[in-house]
């Protein structure tokens, strides 16, 4: 599913101006977000029970002086990365709470690739390179299964072992997005794989 | 139907601008059997002239605008039987309603394309929908009237033997992903050379379908089955 790549971004920022040039940085990316502007911490720990975020950016104003919103963050919000953007002098000793730090002078391409970074933590981009056609051996499992033989059949007839044929079942599925019989019939008849006269 | 701009919905909101922005809550009102013309009352004010829980309606109404949450103690026992009345409206709809304009759907794109793929595909669909009215049947003969005759203590006693939770789970995966099939066969895998707006219509049916029945099943699942077990626990 597409939406398993797409990344929940909250963002805590006061300046209207930073929080659209930030949203528009994200949305000239490659980079697939939804994107949810709260007024304070409180409003985003309430939100956070209804949609878990991945990503806050939060500017360091609503982080207070010492360790207690952070640490009230990790315990509401265990799994978000902390991001900010610093245009306004801030101790190191808040900053370093945070997990990546944009400058206000940043080029676009700091932002979007951080972001990118982050991303790896929390969601799975599906590789675009992954063939979804299938395989020859895939093919011929297809037909054998159409004809209504078993894995175990299958397997003898083919000369493999019967955890072969399921590993291939598996990615026939994953690839074609269909599980049932009936239903890879259909879709082995579309592709030219078997034709009606085969069963 | 998939709105990407989503309100949490509170209890001080009126019903018409959250219509407007989401038109699939008409579908809710309908299952709740509430008329949509409610004037400018709140979520509040309707649920109360329908002597139904607010905390309850807001739950469902949040799970149609995207918002899957629920917390069980915000139920009673005695909320099951709105719930029940909820569930049963829905299948009438997908059994009077839904089912059979995308099976119509099928019958006339098959009409117009009579190959093979297609005759499989209305075949595929035939049996589905078979396999969708007996699961349908087992709620409204077996489960249903198992769960009211437990909420309702001087009701009469129905037996608890028949009904199980994991037949009820296996049934909604299956139905959920034979939908899922049908979709990708039709979005990804068969190609026909033209009726591109009686395709569109067959997937657009099929969306709404897969929306009001995956929220039908967080329902059951998550939030009517685990307060049945809380009410037969109590009983024991």
């Amino acid at each position: 599913m597409s939406s398993d790549c797409c990344l929940n971004i909250a963002v805590i920022e006061p300046s209207d101006m930073i929080y659209e040039g930030l949203s528009n940085v994200l949305l000239r990316s490659d980079i697939h977000f939804h994107v949810y502007r709260m007024e304070d911490m409180e409003e985003a720990m309430d939100a956070y029970t209804r949609e878990a975020f991945d990503i806050l950016i939060v500017n360091p104003i609503f982080m207070g002086s010492g360790q207690a919103v952070y640490r009230k963050i990790k315990k509401h919000m265990p799994r978000v990365s902390l991001v900010s953007v610093v245009y306004a002098f801030h101790e190191k000793r808040t900053l370093d709470l945070y997990d990546l730090v944009f400058q206000i002078t940043d080029p676009s391409d700091t932002i979007t690739i951080g972001i990118r970074k982050l991303q790896d933590n929390h969601v799975h981009c599906p590789d675009h390179n992954d063939p979804e056609e299938l395989s020859q051996r895939e093919r011929d499992i297809l037909v054998e299964l159409t004809r209504g033989l078993s894995n175990k059949e299958i397997a003898d007839k083919l000369h493999i072992s019967s955890h072969t044929v399921v590993s291939h079942r598996k990615n026939i599925s994953r690839k074609t997005g269909i599980k049932s019989l009936s239903g890879l019939t259909i879709y082995a008849i579309t592709k030219n794989i078997i034709s009606l006269e085969d069963y | 139907m998939y709105i990407t701009k989503k309100t949490f919905i509170k209890p001080d909101m009126e019903i018409t601008g959250l219509l407007y922005e989401n038109p699939s809550l008409l579908l809710m009102l309908e299952h709740f059997d509430i008329d949509f013309v409610v004037g400018d009352k709140t979520v509040a004010e309707v649920c109360r002239d329908h002597h139904i829980s607010t905390s309850l309606f807001i739950t469902f109404a949040n799970m149609y605008n995207g918002f899957s949450t629920y917390d069980l103690r915000d139920f009673k026992p005695g909320d099951a039987a709105v719930m029940i009345r909820f569930l049963k409206n829905s299948h009438d709809y997908y059994k009077e309603e839904k089912y059979p304009e995308v099976k119509q759907w099928i019958e006339k794109l098959l009409h117009k394309n009579d190959t093979a793929e297609m005759r499989l595909v209305d075949k595929f669909f035939s049996q589905y929908f078979q396999e969708v009215n007996d699961h349908l049947d087992y709620e409204d003969q077996v489960a249903f009237p198992y769960f009211s005759s437990l909420i309702n203590e001087n009701g009469g006693h129905v037996s608890s033997s028949d009904f199980s939770a994991s037949v009820y789970r296996d049934h909604h995966t299956d139905i959920e992903s034979k939908l899922m099939e049908l979709k990708n066969l039709l979005l990804k895998h068969i190609t026909l050379k033209n009726d591109r707006s009686l395709r569109r219509q067959l997937l657009w049916s099929l969306f709404q379908l897969e929306h009001d029945l995956h929220i039908h099943y967080l329902i059951e699942e998550h939030i009517l089955i685990p307060l049945i077990k809380e009410t037969e626990k109590a009983r024991e």
